[in-house]
């Protein structure tokens, strides 16, 4: 039973890297944006740089929901979890992301009782286990994790459970997108779509990008082989003069997204007028919070948090890597100062945040073909 | 090789680790749907290599057993075409 | 022998630019790590960078004995001309059984590994027992036999031992810690110096068992599938390498916390080359391979508790793997990297799609408390 090998059969995928190198135009410097953790990950960890010619550059945008939290955001979890009675769960990435003191896993080196969960059901299983404690979710995650949060409180509501809340750190892709769109520091010429957050969303969201700013987006799967064809499509549309929005992952994701997932979605949150987003400043309605109807879960309405802004130590440009402005080696404190180990940043402490997944996976001097 | 059992929800990935997590990764992994409980909630599913784990599937209507779904920290999200 | 091409000519100066960055990233990698942490986390005891960190920052410059400097996993020294080689281990395994094995079984076989890939033929070990209050005295009798039966395998006698109570609360039921004593065989000559570019790497036999089996024991993953840890004495392979590789074989290591991928990079790092993994021909039992990419873990990391890495000649690989594979239990044994010139201290894995990747050591632990 295996869903998956064919997406990353060499043999097909050498041969995809040689219509890629015969449909470049010679001399042209393309670059394409992905905007999704999950593929900067693949990137990396199959060296897909290897297989295009140097003429194609792939470029990072704010595909990682946690390297977007900023650094406040973490401050104001910590504060509840130093409420008495409280036990605070996120998952694991979040326990290393920096905040104003330090990050979740210092927290719980001093003894707040912090929990890494799997999926927000753990975090309801121990507040059922665990009457006597506050159970808090720190909720992240883009509309691929959305649903998963919503039914879980809809399962708590049902339940009748009182001692489990969330705070809710959801971000929707749309927003950042217009936001790198309408700034001047990017060139970009063609963007792949998240394939996960599409299976939520579908396709439309993402028209605007072709009919507004002329680019090529093409929804992608996973798998290298999924990339390779979908850098392939954004390719062959800037050769043949469209800007289409093409769906190359039609095994999974269909063009109108998950109406039912959207549907709780729009039971259980409620869009943020704004919200904060590491390195690129507020932006309107791009982030979710717990709906009316949900209130009585909200640890934000249970516990005052101190929801200060905390200015990026000065040194950092995640920023700019968010944007795709420069490449993670370029910033003056990567891999110095700013490492997976001792990290300054949130790109380099997502596993999926640029700036980790070149150090960690991407640190080779790579022999290119030019085209 | 006996077919493995599973307990309780699927477990997202550790990211403990400098990997993988999956709201960063926006991983969605395909599993087939092994049966699925009374009301249609939850289903046990099967991932690669044969590791079973149970999945809310209520966001997919009119679910069979022998279909396989893409799954997103214990949900799943999509029908793959298989 | 395979080196890795320098950067292409797309560019010049931004990749001039990458070249230089990766330069010096690679200078501040090999300044000797220090520690500077506040307090001691989890991570510290993963076996990976924290505890690099923390042993050669800390440990081995304070106690500054020459022969703890070599970071061998046995110390070597002489006796009166007598080879000796010494071990300590401590075992802090939860739960205390797992699937295939318990928390004494690893305290012998750990111990016995460590003086096996030194060289050394295991002669004696001693135990000390940290037991909790409240310890049942059937929990106690079970592991107490298992160490009987384990040592007996392994040829090994328990010539002292120490026990103490701590209260309830405290020590998870209990834990170990042996020092080991060995005879360095005289046909090895072993040392991470003599690796040369060329040279393969082989492994024992599957890997990753030993630390699903544990997750998997625990429950709290809530996984259930059929892996068994894979604890063992490695003697008998270490004694058939020594016969048929003799002079080939170069250096030998105990893949356990961190995996292989830690083991590799030791070795990379201790004698300035580098490593080329062939991901097609590491070798992983499906359902290992299943969990792993579930919980999103790369095999290659995960502990053994049997399985040893071997660097042997070129003109002696053959043989030396014919001799573990002729071993019961290391059918799966298998040659998975090459080592390389370039880039020194680094391993790149050629991944089954094509492209390469870098394989670091890791900063914090996938599996706290594995052995």
């Amino acid at each position: 039973m295996k869903f998956v090998d064919e997406f990353r059969n060499a043999e097909l995928g050498e041969r995809v890297s040689a219509e890629i190198a015969a449909l470049v135009e010679p001399g042209r410097h393309y670059k394409i944006m992905e905007v999704c953790g999950g593929h900067t990950h693949t990137i990396y960890r199959y060296g897909i740089d290897d297989l295009l010619p140097a003429n194609v550059e792939l470029v990072h945008g704010p595909g990682c929901p946690v390297c977007v939290i900023p650094m406040g955001r973490v401050d104001d979890g910590i504060a509840i979890a130093r409420e008495p009675k409280v036990t605070l769960t996120c998952f694991g990435d979040m326990m290393r992301v920096p905040g104003g003191n330090g990050s979740f896993l210092d927290a719980k080196a001093a003894g707040a009782d912090i929990r890494m969960v799997y999926s927000p059901l753990d975090a309801l299983r121990i507040a059922r286990e665990n009457p006597d404690r506050d159970v808090v979710f720190f909720a992240i995650g883009f509309e691929t994790t959305a649903p998963s949060t919503a039914l879980t409180l809809m399962r708590a509501k049902a339940e009748g459970v009182k001692n489990f809340f969330v705070m809710c750190n959801h971000v929707t892709i749309v927003p950042p997108l217009r936001a790198l769109l309408d700034s001047p520091d990017l060139r970009l010429d063609g963007f792949l779509g998240p394939g996960h957050v599409c299976t939520v969303v579908g396709g439309r969201p993402f028209e605007f990008i072709s009919t507004e700013y002329r680019k090529p987006v093409v929804i992608s799967g996973f798998e290298p082989l999924d990339m390779l064809q979908s850098i392939h499509m954004v390719l062959k549309q800037l050769d043949d003069g469209r800007c289409e929005i093409e769906n190359q992952y039609t095994r999974v994701v269909p063009y109108d997204g998950n109406v039912q997932a959207l549907r709780i979605l729009s039971q259980v949150f409620q869009i943020r007028p704004h919200f904060e987003w590491r390195g690129l400043g507020f932006i309107s309605q791009s982030a979710l919070a717990l709906g009316p109807a949900y209130r009585a879960f909200d640890a934000e309405a249970r516990y005052a948090v101190p929801g200060v802004r905390v200015a990026d130590p000065k040194a950092c440009q995640c920023g700019e890597v968010l944007k795709g402005v420069i490449k993670p080696w370029e910033c003056k404190v990567f891999g110095t100062a700013c490492t997976p180990e001792h990290p300054i940043g949130t790109c380099m402490v997502s596993s999926e945040g640029a700036c980790a997944a070149y150090y960690n996976f991407g640190r080779i001097a790579r022999e290119r073909a030019v085209v | 090789m006996n077919a493995p059992r599973v307990v309780h929800a699927v477990p997202a990935a550790s990211c403990d680790d400098p990997f993988h997590c999956i709201t960063c990764s926006d991983e969605g992994v395909p599993m087939r749907v092994l049966s699925l409980d009374g009301d249609g909630a939850i289903a046990r599913c099967e991932g690669e290599s044969g590791v079973e784990s149970e999945v809310l599937v209520g966001l997919i209507e009119h679910l069979q057993v022998g279909e396989v779904v893409v799954v997103h920290a214990g949900t799943a999200l999509a029908r793959m075409q298989t | 022998m395979t080196t890795i091409p320098a950067n292409g000519a797309f560019g010049g100066k931004l990749d001039e630019r990458e070249r230089e960055t990766l330069d010096k990233i690679d200078l501040v990698r090999n300044r000797a790590p220090k520690f500077r942490d506040d307090r001691i986390t989890m991570a510290h005891g993963a076996g990976g960078k924290a505890t690099s960190s923390l042993v050669q920052g800390l440990f081995v410059p304070t106690f500054a004995s020459p022969v703890l400097s070599a970071l061998d996993d046995a110390g070597c020294f002489d006796v009166d001309a007598a080879p000796l080689a010494m071990t300590t281990d401590s075992f802090v395994v939860t739960p205390l059984v797992f699937p295939g094995g318990s928390i004494g079984e690893l305290a012998v076989n750990g111990t016995v590994n460590d003086l096996a890939v030194a060289g050394a033929r295991p002669l004696a070990m001693t135990l000390a027992m940290v037991l909790e209050e409240g310890l049942s005295a059937e929990d106690l009798r079970r592991e107490v036999e298992a160490i009987a039966r384990a040592a007996k395998l392994a040829g090994v006698s328990i010539v002292a031992g120490d026990t103490k109570v701590v209260e309830r609360g405290h020590a998870d039921g209990m834990y170990l810690c042996t020092t080991g004593i060995g005879r360095r065989d005289a046909r090895a000559r072993l040392s991470p110096s003599s690796i040369k570019p060329g040279d393969r790497v082989l492994v024992s036999g599957n890997v990753g068992d030993h630390g699903v089996a544990i997750m998997l024991a625990r429950g709290q993953f809530e996984l259930d599938a059929d892996v068994v840890s894979d604890t063992r004495s490695l003697w008998p392979v270490v004694e058939g390498l020594l016969d048929a590789a003799g002079g080939e074989l170069r250096c030998m290591r105990d893949a356990t916390r961190g995996g292989v991928a830690s083991v590799l990079n030791e070795l990379a790092v201790a004698s300035g080359v580098g490593m080329l993994v062939n991901e097609k021909a590491v070798p992983v039992a499906p359902p290992v391979a299943g969990a792993c990419e579930l919980l999103g873990i790369d095999p290659m990391y995960v502990a053994n508790e049997g399985k040893l890495v071997a660097v042997v000649g070129a003109a002696g690989a053959e043989r030396a793997l014919a001799a573990i594979r002729a071993i019961p239990g290391c059918e799966t044994a298998a040659e998975i990297a090459e080592v390389c010139t370039e880039p020194k201290g680094m391993v790149l894995v050629q991944t089954a799609f094509g492209g390469r990747r870098v394989m670091d050591l890791l900063v914090g632990d996938p599996l706290p408390r594995i052995c």
